[in-house]
C-alpha cells in the first residue's frame, strides 16, 4: 500500500498531501472523457501533443518539428540516477514517454497535459549543443477532481539550451491536485532557463531536482497565484556538483484569502564545486490578513570558494504606492489591480511571450475573486504567431502546421 | 473672483509622530493666481501639501478647506484628484513593474470617466502623450519604462508635471519640485507649469529657493514657520528671503 508524504518528513514539511488526497471528494464518475477533452481544446496551429492519463493523444496532437521524437519510454525514467524520495517515486505508470530533441527544432514543441488520475512519467532530452523551447501546460476540465502525479526528467547534454515553461492554469476547483516531480541532469556547460507558473486547484506542489556538473546554466522564475483555501508549493533541490555554476531561483507568490503558499529551496554544493555562483530569493504579496507563507531556504556547502545566497520578504501592498496612484485618480480597486499587475508583470517578463497575456488575464481574474467560469483552454499558437517577428522562416513553418490537419502517430 | 481653494485656520497632526504640526494655516487661492509657500525645515510645507491631497496618517484636527466652494476634507484622496487637485510630489515612488503608459492611460481615463467623456483609446492616449512629452523634452521611450523605476531625480519630476500636463488639474500643488534638479531641468519644469497655468486654476508651489520663482512669477509668497504662515507678501518678498535668510525676517516670530 502506497503511504503518502505527511509533514512529518522534512521535504514535506507545510504539505500535507496524506491528509489532502484522504478528504478530497469523491470524483463519483467524473473522470474527463477523452470526447469532452477534444471539444474543449482547440487545434494548435504549433506542434503540440496532447496527454490524457500521461498517454499522448494522436487524435489531438499535431506533427512535432524536424529533430523532435516522441517515443516510448517504459514503465520506469531512466538515466537519472538518483535515489528515490519517498513513495511518490514508486507509483506504478503504464507506459512512460520520452520527447527526444536531437536537433534545433525550427518552433517551441507544446505539450499539453489535461488532468487525470494515473501517474505519469515523462523524459525530455535534449541532444548536446542542442537548443529547444518547450512549453507543458496543466490543465483540467472544470468537473475534473482527484490527485494526479506526474515524474518527469529532463536531461540537458553539453552544452544543451532548454527553455522550458511549466504552467499550472487549473480552474479553482478544490478538488484538484496535481503533484509534479521533476528530475534534471545539466550536463557540462549546459543551460536551463526554466519558468513555472501555478494558477488555481487546490493543492499544486511543483518540485525541481536539479543536478548541475560544471559551467552550467540555471534559472528559474516561478510566479504563483492563489486564492481560497488553495496550497501551492515550490519545492527546489540543486546539487552543485562540480565548477563554475550559475544559478537564479526567483519566485514570487501572489496571495488572497487564506491560501498557504510554500517555497523550500536547497542548494548542496560538493566540495569540488568551487565557484559556484548560486542565490534564491522568494517574494510573498499577502492580500488578506489570513493568507500564509512558509518560506524555508537551506545551504549546505563543501566547497570554500562559492557565493551562495537567499533572501525573502513578504508583506502587502506598499500604502506609499497606493497613495501615490490614488493622487492620480485612481480608485483603491484600480490602484491595488495595476500594482498587482505590475508585481506579476515584473516576473512575466520571463515567461514565454506567447504565455504572458495568458498570464495577465490570469491574474487579473484571481484578484477580482477567481472565475466562475472555466478558464479557457489556452491557444498559444496565435501569440507566438504574433510574436514571431524575429525569423520569417519560423513564421512560415508555423504557418504551415496551420494549414496541416494530418495527425500524428506516436508508436507504442 | 471665484476662489478655487479657501483654507481656513487649519489645523492637522501627523499620527505617525504624534505630533501636531499644522496649527491653523489660512489661505485662500484665486483663479489664475500662483502663491508659493517657503520656509524653513520642519515648517509644516509639505504636511501642508499632504494634508491637502488627503494623505493617510495626515489627521486635520481643525479649520476647513474648500475647494471650487466644496468641502475638501470629507473626500477620499482619488476623489479629490478627479475633482482637480494634483500634488506633485516631492518624492515621487517607483512602481514597480507599473507600465508608464498603462499608468498615464488609467489615471487620464479615471478623470475623463468621472466627468462623464468617453475614456481615450490607445491611440488617441499616445498622439495626446506625445505631444505633452515633447514639450518637456520627454523622449518617446518614457512610455516603455516602468513607473519612476530606475529614473534620475530631473527625470521624476519631469514625469510629475507631465502627469499634470495630462491631467489638467484646476489646483496644483508642487512640493519641492525644484529640489535635485539641475538649472537646465530647472527651466524645462519651469516652462512646463507655465505652460499650464490659465486664468482659472492655480498653483500651490512649496520651495526652498528663489531660483524657481524667478522663472514661474509667484503673484503671492507666503512664509511659513512652525506650523503657520508668518508673513505674506508679493514676489519681494522671495527676493528678500533669498537676501536675509530666515532668521532675520522672522526675527519677531521666532
Amino acid at each position: 500500500m502506497l503511504v503518502l508524504p505527511t509533514p512529518a518528513t522534512e521535504a514535506w514539511k507545510f504539505t500535507h498531501l496524506k491528509r489532502a488526497i484522504e478528504t478530497l471528494p469523491d470524483a463519483g464518475g467524473q473522470e474527463s472523457t477523452l470526447r469532452e477533452i477534444e471539444q474543449a481544446l482547440p487545434i494548435f496551429a504549433i506542434p503540440q501533443v496532447v496527454f490524457h492519463h500521461g498517454q499522448p493523444v494522436p487524435e489531438l496532437g499535431t506533427p512535432l518539428p524536424a529533430g523532435v521524437e516522441l517515443r516510448p519510454l517504459g514503465a520506469k525514467l531512466t538515466g537519472s540516477g538518483q535515489p528515490e524520495l519517498d513513495s511518490l517515486d514508486t507509483l506504478a505508470v503504464a507506459h512512460g514517454w520520452e520527447l527526444h530533441i536531437h536537433r534545433t527544432p525550427s518552433t517551441p514543441v507544446v505539450l499539453i497535459h489535461m488532468a487525470g488520475t494515473a501517474p505519469t512519467s515523462l523524459q525530455l532530452t535534449v541532444a548536446a549543443k542542442v537548443s529547444a523551447t518547450v512549453v507543458e501546460a496543466h490543465h483540467a476540465l472544470p468537473h475534473q477532481v482527484g490527485w494526479q502525479h506526474h515524474a518527469t526528467s529532463v536531461q540537458l547534454g553539453e552544452g544543451a539550451t532548454l527553455k522550458h515553461s511549466v504552467l499550472h492554469l487549473l480552474p479553482d476547483a478544490m478538488g484538484l491536485i496535481v503533484t509534479r516531480r521533476q528530475r534534471q541532469t545539466l550536463a557540462a556547460g549546459a543551460t536551463y532557463e526554466g519558468t513555472l507558473g501555478m494558477a488555481g486547484g487546490g493543492l499544486i506542489r511543483s518540485e525541481i531536482h536539479t543536478h548541475l556538473s560544471t559551467g552550467c546554466t540555471y534559472h528559474l522564475t516561478s510566479l504563483s497565484t492563489a486564492r481560497a483555501a488553495q496550497h501551492h508549493d515550490v519545492t527546489l533541490q540543486t546539487h552543485h556538483a562540480g565548477e563554475g555554476n550559475a544559478v537564479v531561483i526567483r519566485q514570487r507568490n501572489l496571495q488572497l484569502d487564506e491560501s498557504h503558499c510554500v517555497f523550500q529551496g536547497k542548494f548542496w554544493v560538493a566540495a569540488e564545486a568551487q565557484k559556484t555562483n548560486a542565490y534564491m530569493h522568494n517574494h510573498t504579496l499577502l492580500l488578506s490578513d489570513t493568507a500564509r507563507a512558509s518560506v524555508k531556504p537551506e545551504l549546505e556547502i563543501y566547497a570554500d570558494d562559492v557565493k551562495c545566497s537567499h533572501g525573502a520578504a513578504s508583506g502587502g501592498l506598499n500604502p506609499q504606492h497606493l497613495f501615490y496612484l490614488q493622487a492620480r485618480g485612481l480608485n483603491e480597486t484600480q490602484a491595488r489591480a495595476l500594482l498587482v499587475q505590475g508585481y506579476a508583470d515584473e516576473f512575466l517578463a520571463a515567461f514565454p511571450s506567447a504565455t504572458r497575456s495568458i498570464w495577465a488575464a490570469r491574474v487579473q481574474e484571481w484578484l477580482s475573486g477567481g472565475s466562475k467560469a472555466p478558464p479557457p483552454l489556452t491557444d498559444f499558437s496565435t501569440e507566438w504567431l504574433a510574436n514571431t517577428k524575429a525569423n520569417p522562416e519560423q513564421r512560415e513553418v508555423l504557418r504551415e502546421y496551420g494549414d496541416t490537419l494530418e495527425r500524428p502517430h506516436y508508436e507504442r | 473672483m471665484k476662489h478655487i481653494l479657501e483654507i481656513e485656520a487649519l489645523q492637522a497632526r501627523v499620527t505617525e509622530a504624534d505630533k501636531a504640526i499644522l496649527h491653523g494655516v489660512s489661505l485662500t487661492l484665486g483663479a489664475g493666481e500662483l502663491h508659493a509657500i517657503m520656509g524653513p525645515n520642519g515648517a509644516g510645507k509639505s504636511t501642508l501639501g499632504y494634508t491637502l491631497a488627503g494623505r493617510e496618517g495626515y489627521e486635520v484636527t481643525g479649520g476647513s478647506v474648500k475647494f471650487l466652494g466644496e468641502d475638501l476634507l470629507t473626500q477620499e484622496p482619488d476623489e479629490r484628484a478627479r475633482a482637480g487637485v494634483f500634488l506633485a510630489f516631492q518624492y515621487p515612488v517607483e512602481l514597480p513593474g507599473v507600465n508608464v503608459a498603462t499608468f498615464l492611460r488609467t489615471a487620464l481615463n479615471a478623470h475623463r470617466t468621472a466627468h462623464g467623456e468617453a475614456e481615450l483609446d490607445a491611440l488617441a492616449f499616445v498622439k495626446l502623450c506625445r505631444a505633452a512629452m515633447a514639450e518637456l523634452h520627454m523622449p518617446e521611450s518614457f512610455l516603455t519604462r516602468n513607473v519612476n523605476a530606475g529614473f534620475s531625480g530631473g527625470e521624476k519630476k519631469r514625469f510629475e508635471i507631465l502627469q499634470m500636463a495630462l491631467l489638467q488639474p484646476r489646483l496644483a500643488i508642487l512640493d519641492e519640485t525644484d529640489s535635485g534638479l539641475d538649472i537646465d531641468a530647472l527651466r524645462i519644469v519651469a516652462a512646463g507649469v507655465n505652460a499650464l497655468r490659465t486664468p482659472s486654476n492655480a498653483f500651490l508651489v512649496i520651495t526652498h529657493y528663489q531660483r524657481l520663482l524667478e522663472y514661474l512669477k509667484p503673484t503671492h509668497v507666503h512664509i511659513m514657520a512652525a506650523g503657520k504662515i508668518v508673513r505674506s507678501g508679493g514676489p519681494e518678498l522671495a527676493i528678500q528671503l533669498e537676501a536675509e535668510g530666515y532668521d532675520s525676517l522672522l526675527g519677531n516670530a521666532a
